[in-house]
Formats: structure tokens, C-alpha cells, sequence
């Protein structure tokens, strides 16, 4: 048949996911993106390179004078303690990394399972889901954490759950709301009428189709945490010194403000720069998976 | 609608009982006790939990209180003895109170007004300005901006000024809001400006912008009368969230700026152990974000007439 | 010679984009008199929203016009300032768009909106413009205009948007009218209404009135002259008759024999336009129609024809010319044979015994209602035939494909397929059955997910149904050649399609596991025109060829005549007439199905001139407020009271072989 002939036929494609090459047209588009992604990965190799060496090791003290600016030898000069602040700016992004990727999985996890059961199956299901989702709004987030750390002890792996707590009614949320819509679109019905089970529908055509805004909640819930992180640690109560995170040494270094300025640079420069990596790559991403720019 | 406020308030109601029930037993669960200092003696210490009924059963203690609170009573301090925990907490409630409302303020202002500019010239150099002044006004630690404020208004602004301007820090009079509040409510503004932004380039693609202009409207008659509203309703989802935010937020930001408000008492009731302060005060803050949120969602039917709660 | 109200001269509208320049309108000229209708034909992507679109100075950023004039009274419109354009529109020329549904602003009053149409211009102050949006109302026969003015665009219905809509065009008398697909969106009956209200603005208030669309019998219908477009020029143009009774252009003579009409006879075969539209920035050499044209000659290829001027200001863009063209016509000779008689005693394939539907909407705790989307239907299909269901938006008919498919279950009634009870049957069996039954939906950009290749949704079912690798293969691909896709296309992903593509995959899914029904709900009313054709032809082929019975829903009362043995005719959630085609659209029993019938335009235009429609009052009753009695009896221009608003009518045979819901059908 002459379907074959006509030029529209010809633009073709070559086998890849429909979800990657959005994902190269939009973040080229974005060079902001970019940027963002080699920051993150810049604070990646330092915080995976922090973990066998750092120049110096993190905790050991007495490398100087205290409060000692930058020089050839400490790129980032000391803290009040005397320690490298480059070592533990570098130790930092490791802990930064963990509890950032740390919540964001988890958070995904949970808010994807139970949005996916609200919106799914609908009925009671859902009420029970969003009723417990409209509490939780209401519960101050920040004061949450707190008690959370409080009682519970400081140490990482509750830092993490304490922010995930905070946070996973978003993501329940918005995936909630993707698959309500999903499940209606045609081709989901198509696929039950041509006999595919409940398992398969939502593995693998809502869950797939849904992804692109998933993705782009997860990166942001990345600086989210970090921020978080930080107010906990400011408050004293992140993780235990002398681990180096880096809302500590920010806390530690603003009394020291007027006259070791670098103290405090340091690492609120690496807060904002990791903040904003994510963000930007967040704000490409949505713009890579925006169906209206898929239609070009 | 009214049906609607008072189940969404009684559910606030509900949900801040519920969470502070959580915070009381866990507390109790604590060991240690507010009364374990140099200053008072073993005798007067058992004495004092004796009054305080922290000898008893948890559970009963869990009664005695939901019995209290009902009564509009949340029990007396333990570090300042004597006195009622509500009377304590009033002239605080007030000064956070106002501290997020300004902030609050400034957050939608400068929200607003950024993310309109922005959306009604997308794509040039003014969108790109606005827009990562935003983004950048989200990826910093709000303790590094209220620190930095700090720093500006009380010494350079005084050494640049030769002592003409001085700005001291703490809350009292009118003219110490405004610091604090742009150091609160600023980094929101760039969520809520990007929210805006967002809304204003997708409605003005819409078809009854098209109708609008063929009737001959002028560009502000456009934005103003016809997106503006429409662009509205998705900032109001997000507005709640940030609200919350903001009047959680003040704790570090009364920190620094050493605001005697909820938030510094918050630490503080922890620190000292005065439990039933710090009780009291997740109770008062669950429900304040509560009503807050609720407030908010009213604002939907205003601003979408097919929306009838 | 009065100064024509709109004079474009050589108009050409581009679009830069990545992946080049888009011509969307080349070299278009054409005169609009004062008080003149004309009507501007063509498919999606031919340029003829754009065209209007620019009259007004409407082009959505980046597109630009870049040559040519465009004079309304006499001013260029082209290189006008903001400030002038925003006197222009709304006063001297103003437009009515295609979506009701989207064209007013949700949270704005209509009466506000109205006004504001008359404030934007001189000489109204608030009270005036409030006086006048109420005449506006009224003169666009809106019911109740005071309370009407203060209510919101939700609360009105598609047909009564578009009326107020038109009234904003009106408000400040402007001598041009331009209707982008005004009634596109509308049910066949409302659309007769607004045809009804156009012709009278124009006779009453002698405001020209440019109409765009893509439907010839609506032209046809209204327009003193008609222009054709296609890929961005003007084809073919001329008087409305002239054109219509001798097209000269191949792509007009071609797309008339395309769309099935009321009047042509039952077994002719729609002429397929072979291919599709071409892509605006790759344009074809020469003639842009020479690729799908059987008359093309060598010059077609090399040289882009000027217009030939025929008689009486007929022209056509076209070296060959129909009437030079003798012989080698595409044939709707081949007349597609039509079914034998069928014994109707043969035990039906699929009986639908008084289903019902009903949801419960809005709020809980008691303030609940009830909406009837399905309210007793009741229809039977027998193996190896094509059962049309008309009907309105509204009527319920695709909650009852749904109903058929078990993809929802019936509030109450019963549905059989092959002698079992679908509704009482357990998941897993249910399951096993679906393999015979399947669905091809209506909208080829939502039933296919875009994340599966070809293969894989074609491969679905198979995968379900436990085929293995190898064989599912072959199967895909044989399926994919019987509905004219090549196999080399098994691993694109749906984005890469068009519409008319898209729908063949739809197919090739649902005839892979060779079952033994289909259900169709509107599987072409999302397509343009010319690809219609193709996928009516296509479906009739397979049904030959697999011996398929087909359950095939839509509006469109010409293509359903086409397409169907048996037709059921659907109002308000039930079935209220049913029989043979010829018996239904020939001698209808049901005032409905009547005044349905008398509301479709023809191609024809003799045939149109001595059309009479019977209007019907008001709009479909809201399915949560049910009228007593006779669900019609609201609109029927014979109900008798007070029986027709007291007894609901059964349906039940009133001729042999033809069933209908009245206490008085008209024999």
C-alpha cells in the first residue's frame, strides 16, 4: 500500500525511549541545567572521593592556626579547631549526598505506593489516604523533625526518616493525582479491554507515564533535604560533631564571622551552589518532560 | 462553604490533638526529668513531681491532660513554677504571629510581583533576571540570609552611615519588623514568583485570551482582568505549604534576630526539659498551620466560581 | 463598485521553526463584499485558521506575515501599530472561534464579558453596555438574559457558550464576521440552530461573514461562495453552486466523493485520497497536491499552476482541470456489495437487555445525586453485521460501549455475549472473553500509550493471551500489513504518526487476537476528511475479509448510513428507535431521529436549498433532572399532554423489523 511512499513517514526515530530523547531536546535547551549537572557532579566526586581521602583527614585538629585564611596548603583555610576546611567540606558533601538521595528514595517509596493506591483503586482506599495526607499537612514539618532527632538520637539514618516524614505527603500527592488522570486516559482502557491485569496496568503503562513528573519531585526534594539538613544542624541538632555537615560548620563559623570570614563561606557556598545545581537540573528536567514541548 | 470550614477546622482540631497526644507520651517516655538541677534538692524534687503528677501512669497523665486542654488548660511550667503555660505563651503567640504575617506579606508581594513580571515576558532578559533571582532566592539557607541581614542593618549600615542609622535587633517597635520579616518571608517569594510565572505563561496561551484580545482589550485589561485571577488558583495550592513553611521557619529566623517568640521558646522548652511548654507549643503551632491552611483553601471559591465548597 | 468589507491580496504567513520555515499561507488572495457570505474549506494544517487568524492580526508568535496585504475597509491591517489593531478588532472585525468550551473566561460573569467587548471602544459607558449585552442576549436567543448575564461559562452548555460568543462578536456592529469552525464542537441539532442564527445576522443586519470549515455541506448550506484551500493556497474558488455541482480542481473533485453524504446512494465506495497532507515545511515541487493526484502530469511535478480563471469568477490552481479529464475518473464505480439479508431469527451475537448506568455526583454525606448516563437500553447485534448508534454528545452512547465492554458494570439490566451473561460473570472469565470482543477508540492521540512502540501495543493483547515470542511476531506483522502499515514501522513510537496512522495501529491492535466483535466508538470523528475515507474503507475490508461484526458508534449521521445494516438511534441514556437503515433514515418513526435527520446539511446544493429542518426547542435535559414520561417530550414538536409527560413509551416494534420509543410515531 502507498502509505509506505509519503514523506511523513520518513522522520524517523531511531529505537530509544520516547523518555530519553525528550530528555536530550529539553535539557539542551536549558543550559542552566547543564551547569547544574556538572556542580552536581563535581560535588559527587568530592563527596565519593571524601569517603578513601580527603588531603587531610577530617577530624584531626591543631593543622595551624586556628582560623587561619586560605593559603597554598589549605585551599579553604582552617576552622576554629584548626581543621582543614577543604577535608571537611569534602567530608560534608558526603553527608550531604547520603541524606539528600537518602530521602528522596525513601520519600519516593512511600509517596509512590501510597499514591498509587489511593488513585488506583480509588473508593475507601483513597479516603483513608487522603484524609491521612490532609493531617499531616497540618503538622508543622520543622518542629516534627525536631522531637523526631530529639527522642530518638541524632545519627543519619533518623535525619533522613525525620525529613521523610516531613515530606512524603507531596509526593503521595502528586502521584496520587497522576494516576486518578492516568487511569482514565484511552489507552489504559484499551489495554483492559484487551485483557491486561490490574498489575500490568499499573506497571506498565501508569507508573511509566507518570515517571517524568515523579522524577522531577525527586530532584527536587534533593536540595529540600540538604536545606533541611542544614536548619537541623544550625539548631545543633544534625549529625553528631565531629562529623564535618556542612550546616554545622556554617553554624559554627558565623560567630566567627567578622574576622574569618571563610569559615562560614565555605560552607554556605557549598550549600547554595548544591541547592541550586539541583534546583536548575529540577526546573530542566520539568521543562524535558512538559508534553506541550513534546509536540514540536 | 460553611459546612466545609467547620468539618476542615474540626479535622485541624482533630489532627493537632492527635499529633500533640504522640508528642506527650513520647515525652513522658523520656527519661530524666526538668527538675534534675543543682539548684533544687532531692526532697523538693520529689515534691515538685509529685505536683506535677509525673509519678503517675502515663496513661492517666494522658487523661488529666486531654481533660485539661478541653478546659482550655495546658498545665503550669515546669521551670516557671506556678504559672499557667497559656499566659506564658500569649505575648509570644502575638509576636510570631505577627512575625509570619509580615513575612507572610512580603512572600506574596514580591511573589506575586516577580512571577508576573516575569510570565508576561517570557523568555526575555527580564524573565531571565527575574527568574533566577527566584531560584536563587530558594537555594539559600534562609540562617544565611537573616544572618547576612543581620550583619548589614546592625554594623555596616552603621559604620557606612557614621552612626546615623542603627537598627537594633529584637521586636518591640514597628521599625525592627521589617528586617526580620524580608529575612523570612524572601526566600518564598522565589517559590511563589515561580508558581506565578508558571501560571500567567500557561493561561495566556489559553483560548479566552485569544477571545479577548480579538474583542480589542488592551494588554493590562488582558493580564490584569483575565489571567491574573485565573493564574491565581495554582499559586493558592502551593500558598498553604509555603505558609506552613514560613511560620515554622520563624524559629530560626527568631533565633537569630533574637525575637522572643513561640520558636526561641520551642528550643528552649527542650532544652530545659519543660515539657509541658513544649507540649503546649506544638499544640498552638499544629494548630495555627491548621487554621492556616484551612484559611487558605477558602480562598478557592473566590477565585474559581465553578469551585462550590 | 462598493469597497469589498475585506480584500486579502497575496497574502503569505510563515512560521519559522527548528526544523525550517513554515509556510502555513502562500500567495492568498481573495474579496469578502459588504453583507457577503463566503466559506473557506479545507483540512487541518490547508492554512485557513491561520489566514483568518491574521485578518485580525492574531498570529500566534513566531509566525509573521511576510508578503502580501490585507485591507479591511480599506486600511492594510499588515504593519498596523498595537493601538490601531486593538480599535480594529472587536469594532470593525471581529471573530468566533472553534471551542466554546475554552473560549470564555471561567471565572468571569458572561454579562462582564459581553460588556467589556463594548467598553474597550469609544462611545459606551458601564450602564449602556450593560443595557446593550442584554439586547446581545436576547437577539442570540439566549433564554432568560438577565439571570443569564450574571451566570459563568460552566453553567452553560456548549451550544448556548458559542451563542454568547457570537453575541461578544456582535456587540459593537462590526461589518465582518469571521467563524473559525463555529459549530465543529456542536451537536448536529444545535449546529442547525446556529446556522439558523448566522443567516439571520446576516440578512437582518448585512454583516459579512467569513466562515471557516471543513464541512462542504455546511458551506454549501450557507455560503454565497466558496474558496478551497489546501497546503496553504487557495485551490480552487468561485461561486458556491458553481464549485460544488463542477469541481475543477482534482483534490475539491475528490474530497466531495470522499464524504458520504445523505443523499448518496448506500453502496457507492468512498474514494480514498491516498497519503496525507504534506508537512508544511517540506513542500512538494510544483503543484503541492501532484503527490496524491491521479491526474498529475510532468508539469504538475515542475511547475506550481497560477490560478486558471473559468467562467463566472471560478478558478482553480490546476493544469489538468476536471473538465479536460474524460476518462480514468477514480472509480466509484466499484460499489461495495452489500450485506445478504439476514434472517433474523439467527441468535444475536450481543443483546443489551435494559441496562442501566448511574453515578452519584457531587458532594457526600447526603447531598449526593443521581446521574442517569445509561437509562434503560436496550439493542441486540447479530453476527456478521454493522449496527450504527447515533446520537448526540449527551445521549449516554459511549458509557455504553464501555457498558458492552465491561470496562464499567451496569447498575442494573443485563448484557450477553454469545448467550453468557456478561454481568454476572467472574473476573477471570470475563477475562477470557475479552478476547473476542475488543474497542478502537476515538481519539488516535489518547489510545495509544506513547511510551510502547508499534510492536509492543499491537503485541499487548497477544501477551496477554499467552502467545509466545515467535508467533506473536508473525501475528504483528501480518496484522499490521492488513491495515496498510509497513512492518518496517514496528519499532517507532506513536509521536512519530499522523492521526490517520494512528487509528490503523488502533486496528491492527484490536483485530490481533481475531475476535469475533468490535466496537468502534467514533473511530473517525477525529479525523480530517479525506483520511475518513481511507479508514472507512479499511475497516469494511477487514470486516469482509474477517468476517467481524462491528458495533459502530457516532454522531455523524451520513457516515453511520454508510457504514451500517442496522442502526439504533440513542437519546438521553436509552434506545428509542431501531431498524434497517434504509427503513430508519427513509420513513423515521421517531420525532428525533426526524428532526435529527432534517438538521444535517447536504452537499448537494439543490438538495440543501429544499431542505427543511425541524428545529427542535431548547437543548438536551440535564441527565441529573430527568424529565417524567418521555425523556423527548420537552423538545418533541408533536408531544401530546398530558400522555407523552406522564408514560415513558416502550421500545417496541412498530413495523416489521423496525422498533421505536413513541406513543405516536409517524407512520
Amino acid at each position: 500500500m502507498s502509505v509506505l511512499e509519503h514523506p511523513a513517514e520518513h522522520r524517523t526515530r531511531r529505537r530509544r525511549g520516547a523518555l530519553l530523547a525528550n530528555l536530550r531536546t529539553g535539557l539542551r535547551r536549558n543550559w542552566l541545567a547543564l551547569l547544574g549537572i556538572v556542580i552536581i557532579f563535581v560535588v559527587l566526586t568530592a563527596a565519593a572521593t571524601s569517603v578513601v581521602w580527603t588531603p587531610y583527614p577530617v577530624g584531626l585538629q591543631g593543622l595551624g592556626v586556628p582560623y587561619a585564611g586560605p593559603s597554598l596548603a589549605h585551599p579553604f583555610g582552617l576552622d576554629h579547631a584548626g581543621r582543614d576546611l577543604l577535608s571537611r567540606v569534602m567530608g560534608g558533601a558526603a553527608i550531604a549526598m547520603v541524606v539528600g538521595v537518602g530521602t528522596s528514595l525513601l520519600t519516593a517509596v512511600v509517596g509512590i505506593l501510597l499514591g498509587m493506591l489511593a488513585g488506583f483503586y480509588r473508593g475507601w482506599v483513597d479516603t483513608v489516604v487522603s484524609t491521612i495526607i490532609s493531617i499531616w499537612y497540618g503538622i508543622p514539618d520543622l518542629l516534627v523533625a525536631l522531637l523526631f532527632v530529639v527522642f530518638l538520637g541524632r545519627g543519619l539514618q533518623n535525619i533522613i526518616i525525620a525529613i521523610a516524614l516531613t515530606r512524603w505527603m507531596e509526593m503521595a500527592r502528586l502521584v496520587r493525582g497522576q494516576t486518578l488522570s492516568l487511569r482514565e486516559r484511552d489507552y489504559v482502557e484499551a489495554a483492559r479491554a484487551a485483557g491486561t491485569r490490574d498489575r500490568n496496568l499499573v506497571l506498565r503503562h501508569i507508573l511509566p507515564n507518570a515517571a517524568g513528573p515523579i522524577i522531577v519531585q525527586a530532584t527536587y526534594l534533593l536540595p529540600q533535604a540538604i536545606l533541611f539538613e542544614a536548619f537541623l544542624s544550625y539548631l545543633g541538632l544534625g549529625v553528631r560533631p565531629p562529623a564535618p555537615s556542612w550546616g554545622t560548620m556554617a553554624a559554627d563559623g558565623f560567630r566567627a564571622i567578622q574576622f574569618a570570614p571563610h569559615t562560614v563561606l565555605a560552607p554556605a557556598i557549598a550549600i547554595s551552589l548544591s541547592l541550586l545545581a539541583f534546583n536548575w537540573v529540577g526546573d530542566g528536567l520539568r521543562d524535558a518532560f512538559d508534553p506541550r514541548m513534546r509536540q514540536q | 462553604m460553611v459546612t466545609y470550614a467547620i468539618r476542615r477546622t474540626l479535622l485541624v482540631v482533630f489532627g493537632a490533638i492527635v499529633v500533640s497526644s504522640a508528642v506527650f507520651i513520647g515525652v513522658r517516655q523520656l527519661p530524666g526529668n526538668a527538675f534534675l538541677s543543682d539548684r533544687v534538692s532531692p526532697s523538693q524534687a520529689e515534691e515538685l513531681i509529685h505536683y506535677y503528677h509525673l509519678d503517675e501512669p502515663w496513661p492517666r497523665q494522658y487523661v488529666r491532660w486531654i481533660g485539661g486542654l478541653f478546659q482550655g488548660d495546658l498545665g503550669e511550667s515546669f521551670v516557671y513554677r506556678g504559672q499557667s503555660v497559656l499566659t506564658l505563651l500569649a505575648p509570644k503567640v502575638r509576636v510570631s504571629l505577627g512575625l509570619g504575617a509580615a513575612a507572610l506579606s512580603v512572600t506574596v508581594v514580591v511573589g506575586l510581583s516577580l512571577g508576573l513580571v516575569a510570565g508576561i515576558r517570557q523568555n526575555q532578559w527580564i524573565d531571565y533576571t527575574a527568574s533566577t533571582a527566584a531560584v536563587v532566592s530558594y537555594s539559600l539557607p534562609n540562617f544565611f540570609i537573616a544572618t547576612l541581614l543581620v550583619l548589614l542593618t546592625s554594623t555596616a549600615l552603621y559604620r557606612l552611615t557614621h552612626g546615623a542609622f542603627y537598627y537594633e535587633i529584637g521586636w518591640g517597635q514597628l521599625s525592627q519588623i521589617p528586617v526580620p520579616a524580608i529575612a523570612l518571608g524572601l526566600p518564598y517569594s522565589g517559590i511563589v514568583a515561580r508558581q506565578m510565572r508558571a501560571g500567567i505563561i500557561d493561561e495566556l496561551r489559553q483560548d479566552y485570551v485569544r477571545t479577548a484580545w480579538s474583542k480589542g482589550l488592551s494588554e493590562s485589561a488582558v493580564v490584569l482582568r483575565h489571567v491574573m485571577r485565573n493564574a491565581l488558583i495554582p499559586v493558592v495550592t502551593i500558598l498553604g505549604p509555603v505558609a506552613t513553611t514560613i511560620l515554622t521557619g520563624g524559629l530560626v529566623v527568631e533565633n537569630i534576630f533574637g525575637i522572643p517568640g513561640l520558636g526561641r521558646e520551642f528550643i528552649n522548652s527542650i532544652l530545659t526539659r519543660d515539657y509541658n511548654m513544649t507540649v503546649a507549643i506544638f499544640t498552638l503551632y499544629s494548630l495555627f498551620v491548621g487554621v492556616v491552611n484551612v484559611s487558605i483553601d477558602l480562598l478557592y471559591p473566590v477565585l474559581d466560581p465553578k469551585i462550590r465548597l | 463598485m462598493t469597497q469589498a468589507v475585506l480584500s486579502v491580496q497575496e497574502l503569505c504567513v510563515e512560521f519559522p521553526s527548528p526544523r525550517g520555515t513554515v509556510r502555513a499561507v502562500r500567495d492568498v488572495t481573495f474579496d469578502v463584499a459588504v453583507g457577503e457570505i463566503v466559506g473557506v474549506v479545507g483540512e487541518s494544517g490547508c492554512g485557513k485558521t491561520v489566514t483568518a487568524l491574521s485578518v485580525l492580526g492574531l498570529i500566534p508568535p513566531p509566525g509573521r506575515v511576510t508578503s502580501g496585504r490585507i485591507l479591511v475597509e480599506g486600511r492594510d491591517v499588515v504593519g498596523m501599530s498595537p493601538r490601531e489593531l486593538q480599535e480594529l478588532r472587536g469594532s470593525r472585525a471581529a471573530m468566533v472561534f472553534q471551542d466554546p468550551m475554552t473560549s470564555l473566561n471561567p471565572v468571569l460573569r458572561i454579562g462582564t464579558q459581553i460588556e467589556e467587548a463594548m467598553l474597550a471602544h469609544r462611545g459606551y459607558d458601564r450602564r449602556r453596555a450593560q443595557k446593550r449585552a442584554l439586547e446581545l442576549l436576547a437577539q442570540v436567543e439566549v433564554p432568560e438574559p438577565e439571570r443569564r448575564a450574571s451566570s459563568y461559562p460552566y453553567q452553560f452548555s456548549g451550544g448556548m457558550r458559542q451563542r454568547v460568543v457570537t453575541a461578544m462578536g456582535l456587540a459593537n456592529h462590526p461589518p465582518l464576521l469571521i467563524a473559525d469552525e463555529p459549530t465543529t464542537a456542536l451537536d448536529v441539532t444545535v449546529q442547525a440552530q446556529i446556522m439558523t442564527l448566522l443567516r439571520k445576522l446576516n440578512s437582518e443586519y448585512g454583516m459579512a461573514l467569513l466562515l471557516i470549515t471543513h464541512n462542504i455541506a455546511l458551506v454549501s448550506s450557507l455560503c454565497a461562495r466558496v474558496l478551497v484551500m489546501y497546503a496553504g493556497q487557495i485551490v480552487e474558488a468561485g461561486p458556491t453552486r458553481e464549485v460544488l455541482r463542477s469541481p475543477q480542481h482534482p483534490y475539491t473533485w475528490m474530497l466531495m466523493r470522499a464524504v458520504p453524504d445523505l443523499d448518496t446512494p448506500r453502496g457507492r465506495q468512498l474514494i480514498n485520497i491516498e497519503g496525507s497532507p504534506p508537512e508544511l515545511d517540506v513542500l512538494p515541487s510544483g503543484c503541492s497536491f501532484h503527490p496524491r493526484c491521479p491526474h498529475a502530469l510532468e508539469q504538475c511535478r515542475v511547475e506550481d499552476p497560477p490560478p486558471a480563471p473559468g467562467t463566472e469568477n471560478h478558478l482553480a490552481r490546476c493544469w489538468v482541470l476536471m473538465r479536460n479529464v474524460t476518462q480514468g475518473a477514480p472509480g466509484p464505480a466499484k460499489t461495495r456489495s452489500l450485506p445478504a439479508e439476514r434472517s433474523l431469527d439467527e441468535s444475536p451475537l450481543l443483546q443489551v437487555i435494559e441496562v442501566h448506568k448511574e453515578y452519584l455526583v457531587g458532594g457526600s454525606f447526603g447531598r449526593a445525586r443521581v446521574l442517569r448516563a445509561v437509562d434503560g437500553a436496550t439493542i441486540a447485534v447479530q453476527p456478521g453485521e454493522t449496527l450504527g448508534l447515533v446520537g448526540e454528545s449527551g445521549s449516554g452512547k459511549s458509557t455504553l460501549a464501555r457498558l458492552i465492554l465491561q470496562l464499567e458494570r451496569p447498575t442494573r439490566g443485563r448484557i450477553s455475549f454469545q448467550d453468557q451473561n456478561l454481568t454476572t460473570m467472574a473476573p477471570n472469565d470475563l477475562r477470557r472473553i475479552r478476547r473476542h470482543m475488543q474497542i478502537i477508540f476515538q481519539d488516535p492521540y489518547a489510545s495509544l500509550d506513547p511510551r510502547m512502540t508499534v510492536g509492543d501495543i499491537i503485541g499487548e493483547p497477544l501477551a496477554n493471551f499467552g502467545w509466545e515470542q515467535d508467533g506473536a511476531q508473525q501475528r504483528i506483522v501480518e496484522v499490521m500489513e492488513l491495515c496498510g502499515l509497513s512492518r518496517s514501522l514496528i519499532d517507532r513510537f506513536p509521536h512519530t504518526f499522523s492521526g490517520g496512522q494512528r487509528q490503523r495501529i488502533a486496528i491492527a491492535r484490536a483485530i490481533a487476537l481475531n475476535p469475533d466483535f468490535v466496537v468502534a466508538d467514533e473511530p473517525v470523528s477525529a479525523l480530517d476528511v479525506s483520511i475518513q475515507a481511507q479508514i472507512i474503507n479499511l475497516m469494511a475490508d477487514l470486516q469482509a475479509e474477517l468476517s467481524l461484526t462491528y458495533l459502530f458508534i457516532s454522531h455523524d449521521l451520513s457516515v453511520v448510513r454508510h457504514v451500517s445494516d442496522r442502526v439504533a438511534v440513542m437519546y438521553f441514556g436509552s434506545i428509542i428507535e431501531t431498524g434497517k437503515v434504509e427503513a430508519v433514515y427513509g420513513s423515521p418513526l421517531h420525532p428525533y431521529t426526524s428532526s435529527l435527520l432534517s438538521s444535517v446539511p447536504r452537499i448537494d446544493p439543490d438538495a440543501e436549498a429544499q431542505r427543511l429542518p425541524v428545529t427542535l426547542r431548547g437543548e438536551m435535559p440535564s441527565p441529573l433532572d430527568p424529565p417524567t414520561g418521555c425523556p423527548f417530550h420537552t423538545r418533541c414538536p408533536i408531544a401530546q399532554f398530558p400522555l407523552c409527560s406522564r408514560e415513558r413509551p416502550l421500545l417496541e416494534a412498530k413495523r416489521f423489523g423496525h422498533d421505536a420509543a413513541c406513543h405516536f410515531p409517524q407512520y
